[in-house]
């Protein structure tokens, strides 16, 4: 099978869409199929990342996008003319069986790539912010590019969440996966080997994702006992959130700024893993967690729900109650065979979401919309 | 002892390099630096909006997709919408 991924977000930008994009793409190969990736050059997220060890020879580039700043939520969009020429030329040139296209109602390459295929287009869609006027001016037009897609697939519902019943689609739900293998392999990073508890948060540095919350908390356990937070990732909103850190506690977090491969280290570092997203999210960092051993902390949110049971594989907290962190936090602190009990059920839950078995459900939808290959 | 220098290899994962402690910055400085990623967060989403709007803007003649669905989607049914009785006035 031939297959033409479209994405707005890929490498070197990070985040949950790049992660599943790469590993459909390496599980898909891996079973024989063709699998290309259509996104964008990114100037500005290739300053901080690491060189590329890979070559890019199934990437290809077209145009080049910015970031832009949504309700709190980093995008990227793709800009300037002729973006649409040259994706009608890739799909001559390339002649893909199946064009997948992820987050297909947000501006440019996924829209353009809807319009310009002319076989099959499945469209997986993703969490998100939440639209706004542009959305509701352009919704009639928007409905027949849904309309257009042959499957329409959501990584779980919270991706849907945004759009209520404003667009009507026959959605599949294909969760996404976790490179298990890879994220159980971390080493503990012995310079934090220390006695301290050491209390992760992952993830880009906006409002959604709870950092200032996480800081709150930690803040209150940390009166009790001793413990550390490791802040890993960056975003436009790192230096506030430093800003913002109490002088008393400043030598207890740190801030690892942008992480990629070496992922499974931090969170093999972790003692336990806090997802505080006060927004729908996909649960990709919690499925990461999860596969690599650690007890995870959730808020409320929709897609953290259908991913962790509350007393199973760590505990699902109110979104916007420091406290109630705080205390989650201590209470693992004191009793470290419940967060032992937690990791063990969590990796096990994780192997449910193991890329291979998630690959195959997407290269399904394919099979079930009559690509053959 | 934590990993130092370039990053080794161990398959295809990239070992974690332990963080420097960090010098405590100056607040106001970091506020400004916070302050200035903002701004210049404004100033790019500004300049993408404009340069999405360009590539966007041939759609504006053809709205909807040049290709079809492999299998034609089957007329939506007709929903009937009940009329809410009307309220009484008190």
């Amino acid at each position: 099978m031939r297959i033409g991924v479209v994405t707005e977000e890929y490498y070197p930008s990070l985040g949950g869409i790049p992660e599943h994009v790469q590993n459909f793409a390496r599980e898909s190969r891996r079973l024989g199929h063709t699998v290309k990736v259509i996104t964008s050059v990114m100037p500005d997220a290739a300053k901080g990342a690491p060189p590329d060890e890979a070559p890019e020879t199934d990437v290809l580039r077209v145009g080049a996008s910015r970031p832009l700043v949504h309700r709190g939520v980093v995008g990227r969009v793709t800009g300037g003319t002729g973006v649409g020429a040259a994706l009608r030329e890739i799909f001559a040139r390339e002649r893909f069986d199946v064009v997948h296209v992820h987050a297909p109602l947000s501006p440019v390459l996924p829209i353009l790539a809807i319009h310009h295929a002319t076989g099959p287009v499945v469209g997986t869609f993703h969490p998100g912010a939440r639209p706004g006027l542009l959305f509701r001016l352009a919704r009639g037009a928007l409905q027949r590019y849904v309309d257009r897609l042959d499957a329409v697939i959501a990584v779980s519902r919270a991706a849907l969440a945004p759009y209520g019943d404003r667009l009507s689609a026959d959605v599949r739900m294909i969760p996404h996966g976790v490179d298990f293998d890879h994220l159980s392999r971390g080493r503990r990073l012995r310079i934090y080997d220390d006695g301290k508890l050491n209390v992760l948060w992952l993830g880009r540095v906006e409002a959604r994702n709870g950092l200032d919350l996480m800081v709150g908390a930690f803040h209150r356990a940390w009166k009790q006992v001793d413990a550390r937070l490791i802040v890993v990732g960056d975003g436009p909103g790192l230096a506030r959130a430093r800003a913002r850190v109490p002088r008393e506690i400043e030598e207890d977090v740190v801030f690892a700024g942008r992480v990629h491969d070496e992922r499974p280290d931090w969170y093999a570092t972790a003692d336990v893993f806090c997802a505080p997203s006060q927004a729908p999210s996909a649960g990709v960092t919690l499925l990461e967690a999860m596969a690599a051993g650690n007890p995870v902390l959730a808020s409320d949110v929709e897609g953290y729900r259908e991913i962790v049971q509350h007393g199973s594989e760590g505990e699902i907290l109110p979104a916007a109650d420091e406290a109630a962190w705080a205390r989650a936090l201590l209470r693992l602190a004191r009793e470290p065979a419940r967060g032992a009990a937690y990791g063990e059920r969590g990796r096990i839950t994780a192997q449910r979401f193991a890329w291979p078995s998630v690959a195959r459900e997407v290269l399904g939808v394919y099979r079930a919309i009559g690509v053959r290959g | 002892m934590p990993h130092s220098g370039p990053s080794a290899s161990r398959g295809h994962l990239r070992l974690a390099v332990a963080v420097t402690p960090r010098r405590v910055d100056n607040r106001a400085l970091l506020f400004l630096r916070a302050a200035a990623a903002a701004i210049a967060m404004l100033w790019l989403t500004a300049a993408a909006l404009l340069s999405a709007a360009l590539a966007l803007a041939p759609l504006v003649w053809r709205r909807a997709p040049l290709g079809r669905r492999v299998r034609p989607m089957p007329p939506r049914e007709a929903r009937v919408i009940p009329f809410q009785p009307r309220r009484q006035a008190r």
